[in-house]
This record gives structure tokens, sequence and C-alpha cells, in this order.
């Protein structure tokens, strides 16, 4: 049997050994990153971004522009495991994808 | 190529003969070298996640690396059994797309173009000449299916 006592349910608010720094680095967003390359085609990379992520056409079209101008655009953003997902299926799009914190 | 949208996320795509017999033996050779990963024609299929931390792209390899290939292999078996007429859905269809971007990939490496205009400059007597022409055909292809799905 179990007997919860007030001190049991005592829950510190504080945040245990974290500087504001280590906080601000834990919230920081992890940012997916597509690279320009000369193969893929421009309406291909286009249309990727629209079925992977949902994006209109336009913003889609704005974001490979990005990546065939700049050299690279961030195509999506969010937690570790979503960036990590968002890359996987980037590669298994053939797009070169990388991530990292922002 | 010619493909025809019957109903709604449903496609007729058809080839001709060559193009079958063509597509199906590229597909059928990337799929041979594609487990080779030191291969470096295929190497550009499996990009690095993390260029800066070669720690955490090793786990993220290890986690998804069996997956990406297991999506390669099953978008090239589409590709290397396509029939010259035959009906996809579109989820199928989106396969074939990948199948033949990862092969004009793999091509592409082989050729080793660094620029969208290396092919104007290729001379008929290239020894290459006949590896351009077919990497020319597949982005015809990819950009009429691209262009049929975006309807």
């Amino acid at each position: 049997m179990i007997t919860l006592t007030k001190s049991s349910l005592q829950i510190s608010t504080a945040s245990p050994d974290l500087d504001s720094d280590q906080l601000t680095d834990i919230q920081r967003p992890w940012v997916v990153i597509v690279w320009n390359d000369p193969i893929n085609l421009m309406s291909y990379v286009s249309f990727t971004f629209q079925k992977l992520f949902g994006y209109t056409k336009e913003k889609a079209n704005a974001l490979m522009l990005d990546v065939h101008h700049k050299g690279r655009a961030v195509v999506s953003q969010g937690t570790r495991e979503k960036a990590e997902l968002d890359v996987l299926r980037l590669h298994q799009h053939g797009l070169w994808a990388t991530l990292q914190q922002d | 190529m010619i493909i025809t949208q019957f109903e709604e996320n449903k496609y007729r795509i058809e080839i001709t003969p060559w193009q079958c017999q063509l597509f199906s033996s590229l597909a059928s050779e990337l799929r041979e070298s594609i487990t080779k990963q030191n291969n470096p024609l295929v190497q550009r299929l499996f990009p690095i996640a993390y260029p800066d931390d070669p720690v955490a792209n090793r786990e993220f390899d290890s986690l998804v690396q069996k997956e990406l290939l297991q999506s390669h292999l099953s978008a090239l078996e589409i590709l290397e059994n396509k029939s010259e007429v035959e009906e996809f859905h579109e989820t199928e269809l989106i396969h074939l797309m990948q199948a033949i971007n990862i092969v004009r990939i793999a091509l592409g490496t082989r050729l080793d173009i660094h620029h969208e205009d290396d092919f104007y400059d290729i001379a008929e007597s290239h020894p290459d000449h006949d590896l351009w022409v077919i990497y020319q055909i597949l982005g015809e292809v990819l950009s009429l299916i691209v262009e049929a799905l975006q309807v």
C-alpha cells in the first residue's frame, strides 16, 4: 500500500542546476536545412516541400528559390525528434538535408 | 511517357517499350549498388544529417539508415517492374517519382555534375554522351510526373 504524504507531494518548481544560458539552449528549436545541389530539379524540390510539409505552392517555390540562389534554406523547425523525422523524409526524396540547433 | 489522370488520385502511365526496358535496367543496376554504401555513386543517397557532429550522426544513422535503404529499395522495385501501361494510385506515382529521382541522382553523381547547365556542353563524341542523354530523359520524365501530381 502506498501512502501519499504531504512531503511526498511537494514538487519543486525551481530548475535544478540549470543556469539561464542552459535553459535558453534547451528551448532553442532545431532547424532543418535543405542545401542546393545541381541535380535535383527545381520543380521536384518545390513539389516535395508542398507534399511533405503541406506548404502552399507559393511558399514552397519561395523556399526552393532560396535553396537555389542562396545555397540553403530552413524548411522546417521544432523539436529535435521532429527535425530528425523531417530530415529522414527529405532524404527519402533524395534531397540533401541537415539539422542543427538554431 | 504519357500520364493521364482518370479519377481522383488515380493515374494511367504509358511508356514506350524501350523506356520500360531502360527504366527496368537502371533500377535493377542501382538496386544492386545501393546496398554497398561505400560506393561513391550511392553515397549521395544517404546524406549526412549532422555535418558538424559525428557522434550524433552515427546515432542518427543507426536509427534511420535501414528505413532509408528500404524506402529507396521499395521505390526502385516499382520502377524495375513498371509495365508499358499501368494504373497507379497517387502514392505509387510518388514512389515512382522518388525512384526516377534517385536513379537520376546516382547518374548525375557518376557524370560529376556540378551545374544545371553542364549537359549543354557535352559533345556527341564524348564517351559519356549516351549517359547524358539518359540523364536528360530522366529529367523530362520527372518533370512530367511532378506536373501531373501538381494538377
